[in-house]
């Protein structure tokens, strides 16, 4: 018997030695192939981990009784059930609305569908303060979870139309059609078809939101709120010494590798490129009867007019209370300037940071390539104060000569921003087939070139989406920018911050305007972008 | 002018082994079909010589230049080989003249004339030169694909199953396009392919595989006469299989007695005959004495032009414990005899011992 075992083990053995000697040339001439991409998206991927190191060794530092003491107490699992009910309430009411908003605007005759796709995206243009701001000045009872609920979806739910419907748009409208023919009606043909076939889309989207509810610290400490991410603010405000607030943001830290975990689970091993690599046709819209096109029209007006219309009626309200004298316009160009500046360069930094990791994780995919990407996703989802209080100590330890200098703000950009740069290229790249690589590989182009000409084209709009997200984010950014920029930077949303902190919310009103008029014409762009590049 | 040479190539996913001790040779200017069923391996072995995937072991060579031996490894862009993928995988944001030109270096001054050339040589219309993909036809996009292969002067073509997408009076016109382009240009070329009648057409050599293995490798006439075995036999077209005896040249079986060309076998064998060595005649013409044996028309399937008829053989001597034979024939429909009449079966040519 043992010894009958012991052979089969043996048996097992050898073959899986074999195995490993049959892969190995295989895996070599791989990694002599990717080499480069792999270092370069290792570099990123170490730097996003700095700020997790940083709070690591604040940890180890200050020894494992203190740690317990200042973890395990009663007002950590207060912060935990509200981040919980904030996420699990916040993220479906944003998938629905998403994914909702994106078929419509995208593949039904709905009126206007361009106008509503630009409303849609357009609420990522108005600051989450600002929003808070807003609604705190039209309705002062509001307070709470309800509020954070509704704030939440207001700001976040773009992060979810932008991949799905970009993802729609390159969609096979072939499997719809066969998927007909099979006898699916209509809506067994969205849910068992087109929904799973925007999984890739839709899970990197909810990412992205509940990354946002984790960090944000302006919109619901507005509304007295209370998550990590504001206690955090608060015990670096009132005690300054950082245990405290770095050991909530290690708890904080595990809750989105908790989040990363669950999206690795679903995102699934099925391949989302279209099978066949041939041109698709156009895809048609459907129908809509008069009166779901009424009521839908009532819907998305309604919504609108909660997301777009109360920022700007109260801003509105602001500027015509201040009239012309609030315009201080040396001080505003100045900001608009700096503003520009930081983010075009932080955008153009962060998109081109994301290529070596997105490509690999699709074209590569492995556990060594998940681990790095999960690596680019923590530091997003640290809120920008404990990146940015580890980038200064680190900075002031270790790098003196970039301690408050542009390289360090911009670095703090790229922590910050990658996640939504990257799931937007991954999601691109997912979608321009491997076969049109191997083709110009074929045809003398070296993989690099390939990867650049074919790839990188197909993907440009997501990429491009990508950028623009980082751009808006980057305008919006506010605490990175206020601790690390050099002396004398203000920008748009440091001197909205400044002002309004005065209570001179007369004065913060053409601050937020400008920041509201800088991010319109990009939603457009975007848009218009996405849509040429898919044939259109 | 090129030769391919592989050589002892293995390939494993895992446990399933999709090339197992490969060994083929491709002449300079020669065309060669690889034919399998689907999940043969087959597009995997092009793949590889492609170089978008490498062997675990083994060596393949292009002209002796070594493209892939152990470590050694030659990447794709480096090899100059030519590959039209199976529905031509044109690049969707080029215009059809960037598609095709995609391969030459932009400051080749010549370009534009090479891009017009090509498409003469491909019987496209320059006209569709501004055009983009997504309004070709699918037999147009092939085109193109094999355009764009041949613009760097490939020294080796490889088509994956490239008229599969194609129906069916569209396939032999490309076909026929495709053949005569690389005759014209006399570049070797090889292609895959899971339909035989497509293999044997276009190639002068043919490959079979079956499972990562290639059973047999020959001239086109050579393997469907002489086929290795039951499967490769059946795989290259219809084939009749029955029981025999052979003695001194002759094998003796339900159908009478069939010469064949190995005199020095004897004993209990299977043999083969492709259906159109058989001859049907109907009993009142046939010559008395002369070879061949009786059969009932059982079933007659119309077919247009030509007709399946399903024939029954009296029980055989050989074969006491089965039931009667029935094998199918085809025949002229205006000759095809009526269901339930007797017919006088005779076998042209030689039977191939299996």
């Amino acid at each position: 018997m043992s010894s009958g075992q012991s052979s089969c083990v043996a048996i097992t053995t050898s073959d899986l030695l074999k195995n490993a000697a049959a892969a190995a040339p295989r895996r070599q001439a791989l990694v002599s192939l990717h080499w480069p991409v792999f270092g370069a998206a290792m570099l990123v991927s170490l730097l996003a981990l700095l700020p997790l190191f940083f709070v690591l060794a604040v940890a180890i530092q200050i020894g494992w009784y203190t740690v317990q003491e200042l973890v395990f107490r009663p007002r950590v699992g207060e912060l935990l059930v509200n981040t919980a009910l904030l996420v699990t309430i916040t993220v479906p009411l944003c998938v629905a609305f998403g994914v909702a908003m994106a078929w419509l605007t995208e593949r039904t005759d709905l009126p206007g569908a361009r106008f509503w796709s630009l409303l849609a995206i357009a609420p990522l243009a108005i600051p989450a303060f600002v929003h808070s701001y807003a609604w705190v000045s039209l309705v002062p009872s509001i307070h709470g979870l309800p509020a954070a609920v509704l704030l939440s979806v207001i700001s976040y739910s773009p992060f979810l139309y932008l991949p799905v419907a970009a993802a729609l748009r390159r969609l096979d409208p072939g499997i719809e059609d066969v998927a007909a023919s099979l006898g699916l009606r209509p809506w067994a043909v969205f849910f068992r078809v087109v929904l799973p076939q925007l999984r890739l889309a839709i899970w990197g989207g909810i990412l992205l939101v509940a990354l946002h509810l984790l960090s944000e610290y302006g919109l619901y400490a507005m509304i007295r709120f209370d998550t990590f991410t504001t206690a955090i603010f608060d015990q670096f405000q009132s005690t300054y010494n950082g245990p405290a607030a770095n050991m909530l943001a290690g708890v904080l830290a595990l809750s989105c590798l908790a989040m990363l975990a669950l999206e690795a689970a679903k995102r699934g091993q099925a391949r989302y490129a279209r099978l066949g690599s041939g041109s698709a046709r156009l895809q048609r819209r459907s129908l809509m009867n008069r009166s779901t096109t009424a009521l839908v029209l009532l819907l998305a007006t309604l919504t609108s007019a909660l997301a777009l219309g109360v920022p700007l009626i109260t801003l509105g309200k602001w500027l015509i209370v201040g009239g012309t004298k609030v315009w201080d316009w040396a001080s505003i160009l100045s900001a608009l300037q700096q503003t520009l500046l930081l983010a075009s360069a932080g955008a153009a930094l962060t998109t081109c940071a994301a290529i070596p990791m997105a490509w690999l994780s699709i074209r590569v995919p492995g556990r060594l390539q998940r681990l790095l990407e999960g690596c680019n996703y923590v530091a997003g989802a640290l809120p920008g104060i404990v990146v940015a209080l580890a980038l200064v100590t680190l900075t002031v330890k270790f790098a003196r000569p970039i301690y408050q200098t542009a390289i360090t703000v911009l670095l703090a950009y790229m922590l910050l921003f990658l996640p939504r740069a990257l799931v937007s290229l991954r999601a691109g790249i997912a979608q321009a087939p491997v076969e049109l690589e191997n083709v110009a590989r074929s045809l003398g182009r070296t993989p690099t070139q390939s990867v650049w000409l074919i790839t990188m084209r197909l993907a440009a709009p997501s990429a491009a989406a990508g950028a623009a997200l980082v751009f808006l984010g980057i305008t919006n950014e506010l605490t990175a920018t206020l601790l690390l920029a050099p002396n004398g930077t203000r920008t748009l949303a440091t001197g909205f911050w400044a002002l309004s902190s005065e209570i001179d919310y007369v004065a913060a009103a053409p601050y937020a305007l400008i920041m509201i008029v800088l991010a319109l014409p990009l939603a457009w762009l975007l848009d218009s972008q996405s849509r040429r590049s898919a044939g259109r | 002018m090129s030769t391919l040479e592989l050589n002892a190539i293995d390939k494993s996913y895992g446990p399933l082994r999709v090339a197992e001790k490969i060994d083929l040779s491709v002449e300079a200017g020669s065309r060669t079909a690889i034919v399998g069923p689907s999940g043969s391996g087959k597009t995997t072995l092009l793949r590889m010589i492609a170089g978008f995937e490498f062997p675990d072991r083994g060596r393949i060579s292009l002209d002796g230049k070594v493209l892939f031996d152990g470590p050694a490894a030659v990447p794709a862009h480096q090899r100059r080989i030519g590959y039209v993928p199976q529905d031509g995988a044109l690049f969707p944001h080029m215009s059809i003249a960037a598609n095709i030109g995609f391969g030459l270096s932009d400051n080749n001054a010549g370009k534009p004339q090479r891009v017009a050339e090509l498409m003469e040589l491909v019987e496209l219309d320059a006209r569709m030169l501004k055009s983009w993909p997504h309004e070709l036809s699918g037999g147009q996009q092939q085109r193109v694909a094999l355009a764009r292969a041949l613009a760097q002067r490939p020294t080796l073509m490889l088509l994956d199953e490239p008229f599969s997408a194609l129906d069916t009076g569209l396939r032999t016109s490309i076909r026929k396009v495709v053949e005569q382009v690389l005759a014209e240009t006399g570049v070797t070329s090889i292609l895959v392919t899971h339909d035989q009648a497509e293999a044997l057409s276009f190639a002068d050599q043919l490959a079979v595989m079956r499972r990562g293995k290639l059973v047999q490798v020959g001239r086109p006439r050579d393997l469907y006469l002489h086929p290795n075995d039951e499967e490769a036999a059946r795989f290259l077209g219809d084939a009749i299989i029955v029981p025999a005896r052979l003695e001194s040249g002759w094998a003796n079986c339900e159908l009478g007695q069939i010469p064949i060309l190995d005199c020095t076998r004897t004993g209990n064998v299977q043999i083969m005959l492709r259906p159109e060595q058989l001859q049907l005649r109907d009993t009142v013409t046939h010559e008395k004495g002369s070879d061949g044996c009786l059969a009932t028309v059982t079933e007659s399937d119309f077919g247009g032009h030509v007709s399946l008829l399903t024939l029954q053989l009296p029980s055989a001597p050989l074969d006491m414990h089965h039931e009667a034979r029935v094998i199918q024939v085809r025949s002229l429909s205006i000759h095809a005899p009526k269901v339930g009449s007797t017919v006088f079966l005779s076998v042209m040519g030689h039977a191939h011992v299996l």
